[in-house]
């Protein structure tokens, strides 16, 4: 897979980041987010949401960049020794499995909620693990450039809707700001930071990095465009459908594109449209976690990547039918939620300390 | 690439028992003996009735000669004229020449080498089996008594049809002028547009037996020397017995044989050629077709037409930009159909969805089934199309497509909008200028049904999606498929989708790697 001597550039690294933030937050981000601060001021909550990940990105690329070419993977048992680095890099595995999973089966719920009502679910997340699987199984380079392919499409998609959508949008309902004062946002600072989740993604992506100097540039703009149209979401769903409603609609961002009233060409909805871009947002997102998890068991265990990606597909699957139902699924992205802060926060931070501390060591010495 | 290295590894199997077959027959050289010679020679070539050997008496020298060569390929013309003539006629006149009655073989031979024939290309040889490949390719190859070599003589007249204007790449504006089936004519339409010393033509044989002459030609100083030595690997691998028209090679050389897309262009337009030459890409000319390969193809190949470039720039994005919409329903057009009306009729505005209920009435199929049944019938007709005569041919069109598509309508067969639909789709696959590409995208098309008749839009969704990544994986000669568009490559998008003015595409596309990349100074 290395073989080639490719190498992700700097626009990719950001695309990269991008299209792995924007997932299924793109729907659930408004409700989840209006649950916990109950008054309009989510947007600011995303502001500081976003400074806190940028912050997160920091510690993440200083770790990295201690270890160039190396992923965390490959690094951890070299930091803090085989027995610890192994149990880290299982859970780092185990995270990017759920998401993966969560990933698969949240589009799915959407689908059958808006689209194929009598399709069985298991049809529908087979198919999409099978052609993930089509791509994850060509590596990190492959994969990177399909990114750069719904890019430009993603931007596109979000952009008109929410230019469709300015009508709707009434933004007294996006007043008072800070009527609540400032604890309502901050309460809504863990929600809007773990929708931004996806910066983990450069604790291995900085390893085939062409000028990893340049990651920590990188990962800010990857959050900046993410932040950015997270915000234009939040702010277009609000605004259209007021705080109190959004809190109680399972797919607020979906009620907003249904609320959309126009006749282009032959289609009457744009709900057709927002499906496209829902499928390629969550695809995105499934195809790099699945691949990082696949990655990380194939330097586990030093053996090669293929048969990691085949022996994956029942466990991908099997987290993805874990959930009973919606709100299963829901509190499956809570526990992932509270995963992460340790993959993206704890885990780089504690690796950063130690590695400061042994080079203080070793400089005694 | 994977498959590639697969399918090599494989080959190289059979190529090592080949070659110990080969190393069988040690190399025969000519003897001093001109009958020994003679019957060698024949022995070889057998006694067929196209090959001639003309015995002859030197005068001057009091030795025998004789020219061996085959009737239809070497011109008689020159033979008796350049040759014969010179030999017999003109050295008996020009007695200073005349050294002594005692020059030895080689004396001879160097004498009617330098000085008697006239002829533009001369060659000594003395490997009998070399000489016979020369004179099966036409040259006239010259045996003198008492001397050991022979002297090849370029004779080469092969039997070759007029150029005339290229019938499947048709232009209303732009050269008239098509490629014919031999190569030689081929190197010089070529030569004839690029007058540039860089423009180099290696030359290959391939083939065991047809020894077809195959030309690898670029520009030295412009192509990427990566995709240079790619091709040539690719090339001297091919072991095969005959190849009768370059798509054999192309089948070799290509990176993917699994993949639906063409990943070299065939062109019978010398134009065409000449452009790719000098945007850095490398054209391999095959004896015996007009059809040209030039490689490495990326996706956006398979959307232009030569006259983009020659009309001006605002019709070439014009044109492009339909292209591009019809490549786009082309492959879609009857999927979403089906998909819509069969699972997501709530999506259709509603007028336009009472009008569809409406002429489906009585229809007896789900919508799948009438796709597929007028699909395949567009794809019958077509292939019927292209293999009749062309007055009839017309006939079939006509018949095919208006009076069988308005029977099935009336007999309740299919719906009328249906029909609309897949003469849409026909007549936008048909706006495609290359051929491969518009047959890839007729497969996927109906990969594309299928997948819309189970799933639905979903279905939609993820069949594109899988085209995506395979485009993504695929690579021609080293070079992305599906550069320039991704990975970025910002220049080149001037001339992607668009054609922007010349004064603004000042380089050669960046995806090729070109060693000299200014085009306009």
């Amino acid at each position: 897979m290395n073989s080639s001597n490719e190498k992700i550039t700097f626009i990719q690294a950001t695309v990269v980041l991008t299209m792995t933030i924007i997932g299924v937050g793109i729907v659930t981000l408004p409700r989840v987010s209006a649950e916990e601060v109950q008054t309009p001021d989510i947007w600011i909550s995303m502001i500081l949401g976003g400074g806190i990940s940028i912050v997160v990105a920091f510690f993440i690329t200083k770790l990295c960049l201690q270890f160039k070419g190396m992923t965390i993977y490959q690094f951890s048992p070299i930091l803090v020794g085989k027995w610890a680095g192994f149990v880290f890099n299982l859970f780092i595995i185990m995270y990017f499995i759920l998401v993966a999973g969560y990933q698969a089966r949240s589009m799915a719920e959407v689908l059958r909620a808006y689209l194929l009502d009598k399709t069985p679910i298991e049809v529908v997340i087979i198919v999409y693990i099978a052609v993930g699987v089509y791509i994850v199984i060509s590596g990190i380079y492959s994969i990177v450039k399909l990114l750069q392919i719904y890019f430009p499409v993603v931007l596109v998609f979000i952009l008109l809707m929410l230019a469709l959508s300015i009508t709707n949008v009434d933004f007294n309902n996006l007043r008072p700001v800070l009527g609540g004062g400032f604890i309502p946002v901050l309460k809504g600072i863990k929600p809007t930071t773990l929708s931004l989740a996806g910066i983990e993604s450069y604790l291995i992506l900085m390893a085939y990095m062409h000028q990893s100097k340049k990651a920590m540039k990188a990962a800010a703009v990857g959050i900046f465009i993410a932040l950015f149209l997270y915000i234009l979401i939040v702010i277009a769903v609000i605004g259209a459908l007021t705080v109190d409603e959004v809190r109680l609609l399972t797919w607020p961002t979906l009620e907003l594109v249904k609320s959309i009233e126009m006749k282009v060409l032959l289609l009457e909805r744009f709900e057709s449209f927002f499906i496209i871009l829902w499928v390629i947002t969550t695809f995105t997102s499934f195809i790099m976690n699945f691949h990082f998890a696949s990655l990380g068991l194939s330097q586990v265990f030093k053996k090669a990547y293929k048969p990691f990606v085949y022996g994956l597909i029942p466990f991908v699957y099997l987290c993805a039918m874990y959930p009973e139902d919606i709100n299963g699924v829901f509190k499956l992205g809570g526990y992932i939620g509270n995963m992460a802060i340790v993959v993206a926060g704890i885990i780089p931070i504690l690796l950063l300390i130690i590695a400061f501390i042994r080079r203080k060591r070793n400089a005694k010495n | 690439m994977n498959r590639w290295a697969w399918l090599q590894k494989k080959k190289k199997q059979t190529k090592n028992g080949h070659q110990q077959v080969k190393t069988h027959g040690t190399d025969v050289f000519f003897s001093s003996s001109l009958d020994s010679n003679l019957e060698q020679l024949q022995n070889i070539l057998g006694n067929n009735p196209d090959i001639a050997i003309r015995r002859f008496y030197i005068n001057v020298y009091k030795v025998n000669a004789a020219v061996v060569f085959i009737k239809g390929l070497a011109d008689k013309e020159q033979i008796h004229e350049q040759i014969l003539k010179s030999i017999m006629l003109e050295l008996q006149m020009r007695e200073c020449y005349v050294k002594e009655d005692r020059a030895t073989g080689s004396d001879i031979k160097e004498i009617i080498k330098d000085h008697v024939i006239t002829l533009t290309d001369v060659e000594e040889n003395n490997k009998i089996e070399d000489c016979v490949m020369e004179v099966l390719n036409g040259d006239t190859a010259l045996l003198i008594d008492n001397v050991d070599t022979s002297l090849l003589l370029g004779t080469k007249k092969w039997p070759s049809r007029q150029i005339e204007e290229p019938i499947t790449e048709a232009t209303v504006r732009g050269a008239r002028e098509g490629f014919v089936e031999n190569i030689l004519v081929n190197m010089s339409l070529i030569r004839k547009r690029i007058r540039d010393p860089h423009l180099v033509l290696d030359k290959y044989t391939i083939g065991r037996r047809s020894q077809t002459p195959v030309m690898v030609a670029y520009i030295k100083d412009i192509t990427n020397d990566s995709i240079i030595q790619e091709v040539k690997k690719r090339l001297e691998k091919i072991d095969i017995d005959q190849i009768p028209e370059s798509g054999i090679i192309e089948q070799f050389i290509e990176d993917d044989f699994l993949s639906p897309f063409p990943q070299l262009l065939t062109t019978e337009r010398p134009d065409k050629v000449a452009s790719g030459l000098l945007e850095g890409r490398v054209a391999i000319l095959v004896d015996g077709t007009p059809f040209v390969l030039l490689l490495p193809v990326t996706i956006t190949s398979m959307l232009q037409g030569p006259e983009d470039y020659y009309e001006r720039w605002f019709v070439g994005t014009l044109i492009r930009f339909m292209r591009f919409g019809a490549a786009i329903v082309s492959l879609f057009g009857p999927s979403l159909y089906v998909a819509l009306v069969s699972y997501h009729p709530g999506l259709i505005p509603t007028d336009l969805v009472i009008s569809i209920a409406g002429s489906r009435e009585g229809v007896p199929f789900p919508t799948i089934v009438e796709a597929l049944l007028m699909e395949i019938t567009i794809e019958i007709l077509r292939e019927a199309g292209v293999r009749l005569p062309k007055p009839i041919g017309q006939t079939v069109g006509i018949v095919g497509g208006l009076v069988i598509g308005e029977a099935a309508v009336t007999a309740g067969l299919v719906s009328p909008m249906m029909v609309i639909v897949v003469a849409v789709t026909a007549i936008s696959s048909f706006s495609l200028p290359q051929y491969g590409a518009a047959i890839a995208i007729r497969i996927l098309r109906f990969g594309m049904m299928l997948s819309a008749a189970v799933l639905g839009l979903f279905g939609i969704i993820m069949f594109a999606m899988a085209i995506t990544i395979h485009l993504v994986k695929l690579k021609s000669f080293g070079v992305d498929y599906t550069s320039p568009f991704v990975p970025y490559q910002f220049n080149d998008w001037k001339d992607a989708i668009l054609r922007l003015p010349y004064s603004v595409i000042k380089e050669r596309p960046e995806m090729l790697k070109p060693k000299d990349s200014t085009r306009i100074k």
